[in-house]
């Protein structure tokens, strides 16, 4: 009997395969290997062989999608792309990452394929007969088993920064080549230009210290005083997106997703629930020291130090006990 | 030119989560909620395009009662109309259904632009923009954090937020549907007596299920909750620092960075 | 809102500043224009006249209307151009109008600014600007010894008390500050006087006022209003002298029904019955800031000193600037959780009037110039040569 597939999206931008396909690709290996499934992966482009040459070390069969049409991703023409590909191989699982692709993607092509889909999952279990994607809400205060509609192809998404990566190669590799027909489609979306991602005096990244506050420190009255603690330290301040989306400090400072990736030495998060967009952007910092009243913030789950208290509290003495011993 | 908005409430998490005794719902009776916060801007984004090209603007939302809140504040808002698509708040619904009951509604109204949030605050699923503009077969950008332009000829220029800094520029025909990035504008404050006025002004349109011409039985949901649970905090690296006060919190630390050799 | 009331509220305004004479006495006594780059617009009478131009010309609206909104929000409402304005020419109620304005670009949806939304919002859910939540109002309390909590009752429903304590929203949720309330309830303690805090207190709406929220404002007013009279008050004690703003200028009528005192005055009334004695004399160098919203605003002035004299004696000194002439903290009319130009810190300008005066220790008796100022002290680098302490704290410790 046909195993059942797992059909990987890789997604891919300026000629380099994102990390997070990786990811994707991991999550699937995993998953075969508890579940006696297959594994395929399908990459969408327009002559990026190179590309292809690569993600088939990891994955047999590799499908290529080819088309001038496909040159840059665009919801519509990926649709239709895809679902050619899904009613020729009748995956059980089609898996792409959670990303600003991924989050216009998954919805409209389960939609149109009338499939259900679970988007953002940070685990993927059979159970009963059901896919069960494990999902976070409320910021990760709360975790949910959504369970799809018995189906013969589910959609799901998976968040970025959860799975490991895939890393073995594989002895045979096989590339399918698909061409696309677009002929009778008219496409109302165009794609215009990449924007690279400003310039900027402040350069967070560089910093070895990073103090970063959350929408929990108040107001923006109190944001000297974490400043006055990155000072002392020899760092730089830096803040999640609600804080920049109120315009308590600019953009340059943002850590996450749509912002910049740290890895200092020392992270201290203070006032900072940990949603996992910012997660994202600092969980690789070497020494990450969480300060925030409520016990349950997700942040706490990937410090390496936590105080649950009065982030003020907290920080007062601190200042004061850095510059003792700085001056000592 | 006609915009619609779509906007719900979400309920407000401040201390204690409670689940309700089938375990598959936060029990929100002793929430507060307020609207969605990416629907605030999506709300504000229509307003403006109004305020400078000249437009109709009309919230809808499906929800309960309480959600006649949300549309009001939109009225107040100077939104030109808004509309309830009645459910009971314990029966289930799916994002698929909900996004279907507003294609049932929408579908036969004139429409340019469908603004929604990228995503609920509590779900994160952002999922009900996609399924509208594929049931509605019209163009849809998500993650939007800028209009460009919005042209005579009917074609409007996005900009919408990747990651790590990047963003994209697209020219999608109207009508289209964008769902909205936050920052992309300033919400704008609604006075308490402006909420309070609207009432006597203006009114909401209500819409029962029933009213809607959609096959039910055929109406089941694509996905559903299994359970939720409450996460342990999990961390196998994680080490809590000791202190009854902040400053020997403080102290405490400095003493573990020092033995680390951080410090 | 009816349109109709933008256009009344307009016409009275256009009436009222209309009488200025541009005799611009009123730019020496206002710390906004003392305070940025000193441009005509930055002071009452350019404040005024640039709502007078706004009204006539319609520029309500858009971009400029957005300009308009930077400036009048920058106002700290103290109210030095007022008292200026009807010592020396027409008297126009200068700062009322510039909060009648801060309404209407309200209900326009152009106010407030964009940091005061979130406190407005707050104020609404949570009934205090922090968003800190309301069951949480009165956990200050288990900070407090016990022996402390003898004399107080935490009026929760039907128990009744004559005196009430009305802690305000920074006593109670800034733990930075707990040794104000901290202070007062062992100056209570001494005097064996038996009072109550409102379990359900919510805020006293002076910043939803001030912002131009009337509508918040008066459903704050009725919520404590209420709590107030079901506990059978006859009196009730403030921490915040904008608390008691609002309940002597603003609540409607409760000043009729109710003794409304500040702390300081109504330890100033037992100081001079003879119920609190002094006994440790401070030998440090102090001086008062005058709160406007105590001083300027409702004329209580000699109350606070008739305390420090009796603490600190000749170790009292005055700043330069004193009582009416007072130099604002910067942190009333919505401005301390608000970003506003400040070209030389309001704060540190007031500290160095204090150093001036060979001054060791600031008194305040407000919450928030008690924040200022000490926000003041730091960041002109003084902390080693002066602090900032509250009335209260000296009071407790001469007992």
């Amino acid at each position: 009997m046909q195993k059942g597939l797992i059909l990987n999206l890789i997604e891919h931008r300026n000629d380099s395969i994102r990390d997070v396909s990786w990811e994707t690709l991991g999550a699937a290996k995993k998953l075969c290997s508890q579940a006696d499934l297959e594994m395929a992966a399908v990459v969408l482009g327009y002559d990026c062989d190179d590309l292809v040459t690569r993600v088939s070390a990891h994955v047999n069969p590799l499908y290529y999608l080819q088309s001038e049409q496909l040159k840059y991703y665009i919801c519509d023409r990926y649709c239709i792309a895809l679902e050619t590909l899904i009613k020729e191989v009748k995956p059980m699982i089609m898996l792409l990452p959670h990303t600003a692709q991924g989050m216009e993607l998954g919805a409209t092509l389960a939609a149109r394929l009338k499939i259900p889909y679970l988007p953002d999952c940070i685990d993927l279990l059979f159970r009963e007969g059901y896919w069960v994607g494990i999902r976070e809400i409320f910021t990760g205060k709360v975790k949910g088993e959504f369970q799809a509609a018995r189906s013969n192809t589910v959609i799901v998404s998976l968040r970025p920064g959860i799975f490991k990566s895939i890393s073995q190669k594989i002895k045979e590799k096989k590339i399918l080549k698909r061409s696309v027909d677009f002929k009778t489609s008219i496409f109302l979306t165009e794609f215009l230009n990449l924007v690279e991602p400003e310039k900027t005096d402040i350069d967070i990244t560089k910093y070895d210290v990073i103090v970063s506050v959350g929408r929990g420190i108040g107001d923006k009255e109190k944001i000297p005083l974490f400043e006055e603690l990155a000072d002392v330290l020899g760092g730089t301040l830096a803040a999640t997106r609600p804080v920049i989306d109120i315009g308590w400090l600019p953009k340059e400072r943002q850590v996450g997703q749509s912002g910049k990736t740290v890895k200092p030495k020392l992270y201290f998060a203070f006032g900072i629930s940990g949603a996992y967009q910012h997660i994202l952007g600092m969980k690789n910092a070497h020494t990450i020291i969480a300060i925030n009243k409520d016990p349950r913030a997700p942040i706490f789950n990937v410090a390496d130090f936590g105080i649950v208290g009065d982030i003020f509290e907290v920080t007062k003495p601190l200042i004061e006990k850095v510059k003792l011993r700085a001056s000592a | 030119m006609d915009i619609i908005v779509c906007i719900r409430q979400t309920p407000m998490l401040i201390d204690e989560i409670k689940f309700t005794a089938d375990e598959k719902s936060v029990d929100a009776a002793n929430l507060k909620r307020h609207i969605n916060e990416w629907d605030l801007y999506a709300l504000e984004l229509a307003l403006r395009i109004k305020a400078k090209d000249g437009a109709k603007v009309t919230a809808i939302s499906v929800g309960d009662t309480g959600a006649e809140e949300a549309l009001y504040y939109c009225l107040a808002a100077e939104a030109d109309e808004a509309i309830l698509i009645e459910r009971e708040e314990a029966k289930y619904l799916d994002n698929w259904m909900i996004a279907k009951l507003i294609y049932a509604v929408i579908s036969v109204r004139p429409y340019d632009l469908i603004l929604t949030g990228l995503q609920g605050e509590d779900d994160g699923c952002a999922e009900v923009g996609g399924i509208l503009a594929q049931l509605l077969k019209i163009p849809q950008s998500a993650v939007v954090i800028e209009i460009k332009s919005l042209s005579k000829d009917g074609s409007i220029v996005i900009q919408r937020e990747l990651e790590d800094g990047f963003s994209d520029i697209r020219r999608v025909k109207m009508p289209a549907l964008l769902t909205i990035q936050t920052g992309i504008n300033q919400p704008r404050y609604v006075s308490s007596m402006r909420r309070r006025a609207i009432k006597t002004k203006s009114k909401i349109t209500r819409i029962p299920l029933s009213d809607l011409s959609l096959d039910f039985s055929n109406f089941h949901p694509r996905k559903s909750i299994r359970r939720l649970i409450l996460p342990e905090i999990s961390s196998s690296k994680l080490e809590y620092i000791k202190g009854s006060t902040g400053t020997e919190q403080a102290e405490n630390l400095i003493g573990k960075l020092t033995e680390k050799g951080l410090f | 809102m009816e349109d109709q009331n933008i256009e009344d509220s307009e016409a009275q305004i256009l009436d009222m500043v209309s009488r200025c004479r541009n005799c611009n006495y009123c730019y020496s006594d206002c710390p906004l224009f003392e305070s940025t780059r000193g441009l005509p617009a930055q002071g009452p009478s350019g404040l005024t006249t640039a709502i007078y131009y706004a009204i006539r010309w319609n520029l309500l609206e858009g971009k400029d209307a957005e300009d308009l909104r930077d400036l009048l929000y920058s106002c700290t409402t103290c109210g030095s151009c007022e008292l200026r304005c009807k010592k020396s020419a027409t008297g126009i109620p200068i700062v009322e109008m510039i909060e009648a304005s801060r309404r209407i670009l309200l209900e326009k949806m152009i106010g407030p600014l964009p940091e005061q939304v979130k406190v407005l919002e707050a104020l609404e859910m949570e009934g205090n600007p922090y968003g800190e939540p309301e069951e949480k109002r009165t956990n200050w309390l288990e900070e407090i010894d016990e022996n402390l909590l003898e004399q107080v009752k935490v009026i929760k429903g039907e128990e009744q008390v004559e005196t009430m304590l009305f802690v305000g929203c920074t006593a109670s949720y800034e733990r930075d500050l707990l040794d104000i309330p901290r202070s007062i309830m062992k100056i209570m303690n001494h005097l064996d006087t038996n009072y109550g805090i409102l379990k359900q207190e919510k805020c006293c709406g002076d910043p939803a006022l001030r912002i131009g929220e009337a509508g918040l404002f008066e459903q704050l007013m009725e919520f404590n209003t209420e709590n107030l009279k079901n506990a059978g008050a006859k009196r009730v004690v403030t921490i915040s002298p904008h608390c008691y703003n609002s309940f002597k200028k603003e609540y409607h009528n409760l000043k009729d029904e109710l003794e409304i005192k500040h702390y300081t005055e109504f330890f100033a009334d037992q100081l001079e019955a003879g119920n609190l004695v002094i006994k440790k004399r401070l030998h440090s160098n102090i001086t008062y800031q005058d709160p406007c919203y105590l001083g300027k605003k409702n004329g209580v002035y000699e109350a606070p000193r008739q305390i420090l004299e009796e603490i600190a004696g000749d170790h009292f000194i005055e700043m330069e600037r004193n009582r009416a002439d007072s130099l604002c903290c910067g942190g009333g009319g919505g401005r301390i959780y608000a970003e506003v130009e400040e070209i030389k810190r309001l704060s540190e300008i007031r500290v160095q009037e204090a150093l001036d005066v060979g001054a060791e220790i600031i008194v305040t008796a407000c919450p928030w110039c008690y924040i200022q100022l000490t926000d003041g002290v730091k960041t002109s680098g003084n902390e080693n040569k002066i602090e900032v302490k509250d009335l209260s704290e000296l009071l407790a410790g001469s007992l």
